[in-house]
């Protein structure tokens, strides 16, 4: 195992030196295929996913700035990817009811239900799969890589109100997906 | 008059300015649907950042590393290259007419004796292809000395600098061939 800082594993693989990559691999596998799997929702295509996202890290790294932290950049990199792939898919249809901009419900969920940690997880995330790629995106993006509206926009490569209205739009449906099991 | 979703959100993810932040603020003390809408949004923020990391069945470094393939050449070694033809062509162009000059007078006395073994006919072949290949080797003579007279140096001699040339590019060609363009997956 290497303890050098990402910085110097960047520059070594920079020079040539694959094993650091290696190690860089080894440090972000587990976070990026987090990204992948909340944003695909399957175990198989989500490790190839971030297999694929590791690729394109490598072959961008020219681009990546080496005095940012890798880890983000890279769950960056394996969010676009998802986001790719979920658009060449079929699209995710809302109803008219799930589209329109009323305020969330106001009842509380069942409480017995709510406390049971592993079935609210498993339907979190059930509920994330039936969200729209884009709004699946700026969820993951803003929730678990913490990135500001404007570089939500910027990774997204959407408007600022755009991000705004899928991210409002995308907490609504999950508290209201959340709400009505 | 509640607030709406935009400012809802916005005041949650900090992004209001100080006035219409306390403005929110202010209503969420006053309103309980806006405060039961808000509880709902913190509740959700609060689901999602307990979701558990889900463990990796399988390690990805040796699959992601094994699909790396041989990273690109350094710019480099197109110089490197480049040096490697000029010797190289430098010293074909020095070496081949003078060695093939030095092979002649084995070759008109292998000739000859080989009459004595072949048919007239063969010989006769033979020694037209040779007078050809003669004639060849004395215009790649002159056309040498027309090339190298720019490496020619002092005296006139010109095989010094050419060799040096040649030796040097052979020696990059080793590095180039064998240290630098070595598969860097080799290592992993």
């Amino acid at each position: 195992m290497d303890s050098s800082p990402d910085r110097d594993l960047v520059e070594r693989t920079r020079r040539g030196e694959v094993d650091a990559y290696g190690e860089l691999v080894r440090r972000y596998q587990t976070s990026v295929f987090n990204v992948c799997y909340r944003m695909m929702g399957e175990h198989q295509e989500a490790e190839d996913l971030a297999q694929d996202a590791f690729l394109r890290g490598y072959r961008r790294l020219g681009t990546f700035d080496a005095q940012r932290p890798f880890g983000p950049w890279i769950r960056k990199v394996a969010a676009n990817l998802c986001l790719n792939s979920l658009q060449k898919r079929a699209p995710v249809r809302l109803t008219l009811d799930e589209e329109h901009d009323d305020p969330i419900d106001v009842e509380q969920p069942d409480p017995a239900v709510a406390h049971e940690r592993a079935d609210q997880s498993q339907r979190l995330r059930q509920a994330l799969q039936e969200l729209p790629p884009h709004y699946r995106a700026v969820i993951e993006l803003r929730h678990y890589q913490d990135l500001s509206y404007e570089e939500m926009a910027q990774t997204l490569r959407v408007s600022l109100s755009d991000v705004k209205s899928h991210l409002f739009r995308a907490r609504r449906l999950l508290a209201r997906r959340l709400g009505s099991r | 008059m509640h607030l709406d979703d935009s400012s809802l959100n916005e005041y949650l993810d900090g992004r209001l300015e100080a006035e219409p932040a306390r403005q929110a603020r202010q209503h969420l003390s006053v309103c309980q649907e806006c405060r039961a809408r808000r509880d709902r949004l913190q509740s959700l923020t609060a689901s999602l950042a307990m979701l558990a990391e889900v463990p990796l069945r399988r390690d990805l470094v040796r699959p992601v590393l094994a699909r790396l393939g041989p990273k690109p050449a350094p710019a480099f070694l197109g110089w490197v290259t480049g040096f490697e033809a000029v010797g190289a062509t430098a010293l074909a162009t020095y070496l081949w007419p003078r060695l093939a000059e030095a092979v002649t007078p084995v070759v008109n006395t292998v000739v000859p004796a080989a009459a004595t073994l072949w048919s007239a006919t063969v010989v006769s072949g033979l020694e037209d292809v040779w007078a050809q290949l003669a004639l060849e080797i004395r215009s790649l003579a002159y056309a040498s000395d027309l090339w190298l007279r720019p490496l020619t140096i002092g005296s006139g001699t010109t095989w010094p600098l050419v060799l040096a040339l040649g030796t040097v590019a052979f020696l990059l060609g080793v590095l180039g061939n064998g240290v630098l363009l070595r598969s860097p997956l080799r290592r992993v």
